[in-house]
């Protein structure tokens, strides 16, 4: 400025460098913040890097070992999933092999059953199927007021048949005896049964003494039709004697049946055999 | 040869014939007392490229015998190395369903029905 003072200029001078002494402490401050500033961000963003790459490698690890366990645990389920099937597989086995058996010792029983009531030799009842079966049909024809009729039969002459032709030919004989009687009875709940050596019974439900008389009958005209051979007969053949009876049951003891009859195969034998008695 | 005998039944083990054979009736009480038979089955098993277990003689089997057996089925399953045959009998009732049972547990199994 023309005119100005040169003392001023100096004092401006000073002012100035004053002003740029502030202004550069205050900018070398503003370095050193930001310096800081900056270090303090870069070791920030290390510590940071080091704590993603530390949490980084631990994730993978436990990826790692849940992978691993997953694959014991697959293995795991299969082996169960296997045992659970074998166990399932073994359970039906069992079941059904115990139902299998089951089968066998009752198709043995009943085979016990009903050898135990058989005749070996012609496959009629025996006396145990008879007394059973006479029980129960005597009590039923009792309490239902029917008639039971039973008839008595025994081969004649068969001691003889046995001795001229043996006791295997006479076993054959009482076969085809025990045949051509079990063709003369149609009703189911008839029942023929080998009572002794060569004695027959027939026991036969809601028949009345000329139902029973009828049978006998039918009995005799069939084995003469039959003529089953027996030379030591008078008849030449086998011939039978029949005591024939039926009652409505009026006691517990089935027994006077069993004794009526009884009692008319006596007289037939007496009366000279291959006859029937079939009244008192 | 080994065998293992009691009332009615036999079990016999012939190395050389590579074969197990039971027969008669076998009604054991339980697994325990079939224990001595399961332990001659997996012996039998042992180094051996094929076993046959003759069943064609064994009539009758109980519920632990039928357990017994399912047992060795699966122990020679895992035996991947041998071969198992089992031979029954047409003629004896509960072989058929079975025994055709024990291959479910093992399909490699050969069954041979006499």
């Amino acid at each position: 400025m023309p005119g100005t003072d040169p003392y001023v200029k100096v004092l401006d001078i000073e002012q100035t460098l004053a002003d740029l002494n502030r202004a550069m402490d205050q900018l070398r401050r503003e370095r050193d913040d930001l310096e800081i500033a900056l270090t303090t961000a870069v070791e920030h963003g290390d510590a940071i890097e080091a704590q993603l790459e530390l949490a980084n490698r631990q994730l993978q690890r436990e990826v790692r070992e849940r992978r691993a366990i997953e694959v014991q645990l697959r293995q795991l389920v299969a082996t169960i999933s296997q045992k659970s099937r074998d166990l399932e597989v073994v359970l039906q086995t069992i079941t059904e092999h115990s139902d299998q058996m089951d089968l066998h010792w009752l198709d043995r029983y009943r085979q016990s059953e009903d050898s135990a009531r058989r005749d070996p030799l012609t496959g009629l009842a025996n006396r145990r199927m008879l007394d059973e079966r006479m029980a129960d049909e005597w009590a039923r024809a009792r309490r239902q007021r029917q008639w039971l009729a039973m008839l008595l039969c025994d081969v004649d002459h068969f001691k003889t048949y046995n001795d001229l032709h043996g006791h295997q030919a006479g076993d054959d004989c009482l076969k085809r005896i025990a045949e051509t009687l079990c063709q003369e009875l149609h009703r189911h709940n008839d029942l023929i049964a080998r009572y002794g050596g060569e004695e027959f019974v027939l026991l036969l439900p809601d028949t009345d003494e000329v139902g029973a008389q009828r049978v006998a009958e039918s009995i005799q005209r069939a084995f003469e039709k039959a003529a089953l051979p027996h030379e030591n007969s008078p008849h030449g053949r086998i011939t039978l004697s029949i005591g024939a009876a039926a009652m409505i049951p009026d006691e517990d003891d089935e027994g006077a049946l069993f004794a009526e009859v009884d009692r008319r195969l006596y007289l037939a034998k007496q009366q000279g055999r291959n006859l029937i008695v079939a009244s008192s | 040869m080994n065998a293992l005998a009691g009332e009615g039944y036999e079990v016999e083990f012939r190395p050389d014939e590579d074969c197990v054979r039971m027969s008669g009736a076998l009604r054991l009480g339980g697994l325990a007392e079939y224990a001595p038979i399961s332990a001659m089955l997996e012996e039998a098993l042992q180094g051996r490229e094929r076993l046959v277990l003759d069943l064609t003689g064994l009539e009758f089997l109980n519920s632990s015998g039928i357990a017994t057996l399912s047992r060795f089925v699966i122990s020679a399953r895992n035996h991947a190395q041998c071969g198992l045959v089992i031979r029954g009998s047409n003629e004896i009732a509960w072989q058929g369903k079975s025994l055709n049972n024990l291959k479910r547990l093992m399909p490699s199994l050969e069954l041979r029905f006499d």
